[in-house]
């Protein structure tokens, strides 16, 4: 055998051994590997910036704050939830920690633009699945369930679905199936390829390294935040979400876009009857209903509260009293809604003022102290004996 | 990019052992086909692979038949799929609308029902390696008897979706020994060629291409050394991306012992556009050269012919990319430099002869001039004209 024989063969055995050696630090990986001094989910540990945290990575967040005797209050939900006008010292979910105690585990793993069971719910659901005592606290507008496969978070689905740490839950799977067939060609061909890369992920676990890698030593995909330190590893990165400036300078946007998304979240959802009075459309109620009995295993549902988020008074004020009435219609059916599937509902922010708000949606300091308040009391209330 | 998917990474795990496994030449050589076969379909999916299925049956039988009317005739319906798949919403929606807008209307609701959402996939590699056989069958060559060394050759799957355009001559000589025995040396010397593909592909083209994405929103915001930061980007990428696709291809091919033609050669490092066309997308050049411009006359019948030989050449080069006017106006843009390049030496008389020497003599600006002349090229390649015209000027106006 010639040297050049020789030293090709050697360079072809440390292929398949370069693989196996990268996998068992994958899995190695996905045993410790998550965000430190983690507050929550701001734009360079996010899809955002094309850092994808890992299911794997999720759950050890929440793992790490709990102990024996602790309930874990997992936070999804949207940009609300997540603290969008609010310094990570002032974040709602401290408060809510320091509101609780230390009985609890508080843990935010909610992301802006995500549905209400994208991700954190998924945390949830394992959790509870291994026998831990878990509350889930998510958010959403009327009317608003979604998939929990399908949109930007949904690669977590499939995550945690191969590496079998979720409920078995055929309506789930039965449903995002029925769903992709009247879904675009290219839409399919991505969830082919998303569920492929994630079966494939459960066996040689090379995106627990390569986030650990991004996070901890050197990121390789460039960004339009990151821009030309794209390569630094993304623990290197401070939260720079942005926080709510002096009240005299929010609700700058404008008006007339703002009131028709406030008109919108419940615009759809009611028509007049005959006496005047607001009455629920059934077609969009049977579809949320549809989608939350195949979406939401049962045993997480008496553990879960939905939050249900109002808009700033600023915007509501300027509505007609009628389209006022059809707002609390619609917000106190769906509510009704989801009460009945088995979930705590509440509806947030009808009290708060407008110092509470960053801007039409999210909170400041104040309201984020406000809400800490009011789901202290849920959770409390949900977790007594 | 098919070689970066996770559906590529299983068939490859699969097939890649099997076929080094398998000793037996004829049972490789099937194994190799049920490859390919499996490859295809599962990319191009059902209503890409009829379409190709059929032209190939067209193909192989009109080259098998040796008479030169049904080779061209072969030719003429591949090529009439090619326009029909690819050009004709750019015929009735681009070209009928300047002419007569409501026709225009009309043909576009109707082809708008005939035609699939995309064109087969990879049907202009399959239209240019058919019509190189035809053609050559047509010139005397001998066509290839055996179904499936022409199945191989059809939808060899390394060079399948983004080329190197193959010639059958040179694939038929290669397979028998690859079939028969695959070296260590190559396996390992593909693999190390897959890997720079990927590393230009991913870590470097993808970046790239995400980072114009952002900054061509602001273009017209950016100082002047950033907008020909810009271009210099722009230029890396379609390098980056087209030869790293490449090497993947090559590589892939090189792990089952066959060597497919190079497509490029530091292109960016040529002296005149010439010599960029003998680097760039070789595969593509050469066939354009044999295919087209040879035939429409070549350099044969004095300069004029020549020059209109060109620029028809690299205008169809130009259409190949794409059916839209400005990919027509790139190839036109190169076909019009290579005739100044070809020409400027004798039609400015000694003025012209006087350039030619600075040229020679400091390489260096023969190299600057090409690269930018290519760069500024990139820009009609990639923008409708309107836009790569405005952006031009900005880099050219230094504000």
């Amino acid at each position: 055998m010639t040297f050049l024989k020789i030293k090709n063969l050697v360079f072809l055995l440390t292929i398949p051994l370069g693989f196996g050696l990268a996998t068992w630090f994958g899995l190695n990986a996905e045993s410790y590997s998550k965000p430190s001094r983690f507050v929550r989910f701001h734009y360079h540990i996010s899809p955002e910036t094309l850092f994808f945290p890992t299911f794997s990575m999720m759950e050890n967040l929440a793992l790490s704050r709990w102990k024996p005797g602790k309930t874990i209050v997992i936070i999804a939900g949207n940009s609300i939830l997540n603290g969008y006008g609010q310094n990570e010292t002032d974040l709602w979910s401290l408060r809510l920690q320091d509101e609780l105690g230390e009985r609890y585990a508080v843990v935010n793993l909610s992301f802006r633009g995500a549905l209400p069971f994208e991700g954190g719910m998924l945390v949830a659901e394992s959790l509870q699945r291994r026998g831990l005592p878990v509350v889930l606290v998510t958010n959403t507008s009327p009317g608003t369930v979604g998939r929990v496969a399908g949109e930007t978070y949904g690669y977590l689905y499939y995550d945690a679905l191969y590496k079998q740490r979720l409920y078995s839950h055929p309506a789930r799977s039965a449903n995002i199936l029925e769903w992709e067939k009247t879904a675009s060609k290219t839409v399919r061909e991505q969830q082919t390829e998303l569920r492929l890369g994630s079966l494939l992920d459960s066996w040689f676990h090379f995106q627990g390294l390569w986030h650990h890698i991004s996070y901890r030593y050197f990121s390789t995909t460039w960004n339009q935040r990151t821009r030309l330190k794209f390569w630094q590893s993304r623990d290197k990165y401070s939260d720079d979400l942005p926080v709510a400036p002096g009240y005299e300078q929010r609700f700058q946007s404008d008006l007339s876009s703002e009131l028709e998304i406030t008109r919108g979240f419940s615009i759809n959802l009611a028509e007049l009857d005959a006496k005047a009075g607001w009455k629920l459309l059934q077609p969009p109620m049977e579809i949320a209903g549809d989608l939350i009995e195949d979406m939401i295993p049962k045993p997480i549902r008496a553990r879960t509260i939905v939050l249900l988020s109002q808009n700033a008074p600023i915007y509501r004020s300027k509505l007609t009293s009628s389209e006022r009435d059809r707002d609390e219609s619609v917000f106190k059916g769906y509510a009704a809604l989801w009460e009945s599937y088995g979930f705590t509902c509440k509806i947030v922010g009808e009290d708060f003022v407008n110092q509470d708000f960053y801007d039409r949606s999210h909170l400041s300091a104040t309201g984020g102290s406000k809400l800490a308040h009011l789901v202290a009391d849920y959770v409390r209330h949900l977790t007594r004996p | 990019m098919i070689f970066n998917t996770y559906a590529f990474a299983l068939f490859a795990a699969c097939f890649f052992p099997g076929y080094w496994l398998i000793r037996s030449p004829v049972l490789r050589s099937w194994w190799l086909l049920g490859g390919c076969a499996v490859f295809h379909a599962h990319f191009a999916g059902p209503a890409g692979v009829l379409p190709i299925v059929a032209l190939a049956l067209i193909t192989y039988a009109c080259a098998l038949s040796r008479v030169r009317s049904l080779c061209y005739a072969g030719i003429a319906t591949c090529i009439a799929a090619l326009i029909f798949y690819k050009y004709t919403h750019f015929l009735s929606h681009e070209l009928l609308a300047a002419l007569t807008p409501d026709f225009s209307a009309q043909a576009t609701t109707l082809t708008a029902s005939w035609l699939p959402g995309a064109p087969p996939l990879a049907l202009s590699f399959f239209t240019f390696e058919f019509v190189h056989y035809l053609m050559d069958v047509a010139g005397g060559s001998t066509p290839i008897r055996n179904v499936k060394t022409f199945a191989l050759f059809s939808i060899y799957f390394p060079s399948l979706v983004a080329g190197p355009i193959k010639r059958y001559q040179d694939f038929t000589t290669a397979l028998p020994r690859a079939l028969a025995q695959v070296e260590l040396t190559e396996v390992a010397t593909g693999a190390r060629r897959i890997a720079l593909g990927f590393f230009k592909k991913i870590l470097l083209a993808d970046n790239l291409t995400v980072a114009l994405a952002f900054y061509e929103k602001d273009f017209f915001n950016l100082s002047t050394p950033e907008a020909w930061l810009f271009l210099a980007a722009l230029s890396a990428r379609i390098l980056l991306d087209f030869s790293g696709y490449t090497d993947i291809a090559l590589g892939l091919s090189q792990m089952l012992g066959l060597r497919l033609p190079e497509n490029f050669n530091y292109p960016y490092a040529a002296t005149g556009l010439r010599d960029f066309w003998a680097r760039w997308h070789i595969s593509l050049s050469s066939w354009i050269r044999d295919y087209v411009y040879i035939p429409l006359g070549g350099n044969r019948h004095g300069p004029l012919r020549r020059c209109s030989n060109l620029i028809i050449a690299f205008s169809l080069c130009g259409l190949w990319h794409g059916g839209a006017g400005h990919f027509i106006l790139w190839g036109l843009w190169h076909g019009v430099g290579l005739v100044v390049q070809a020409t400027y030496r004798t039609t400015l008389g000694s003025f012209g002869a006087k350039i030619g020497k600075i040229f020679d003599r400091f390489a260096v600006l023969s190299w600057l001039l090409t690269l930018n002349y290519v760069a500024f090229g990139w820009l009609l390649f990639f923008y409708p004209a309107a836009q790569a015209w405005t952006m031009a000027l900005k880099l050219l106006s230094f504000r």
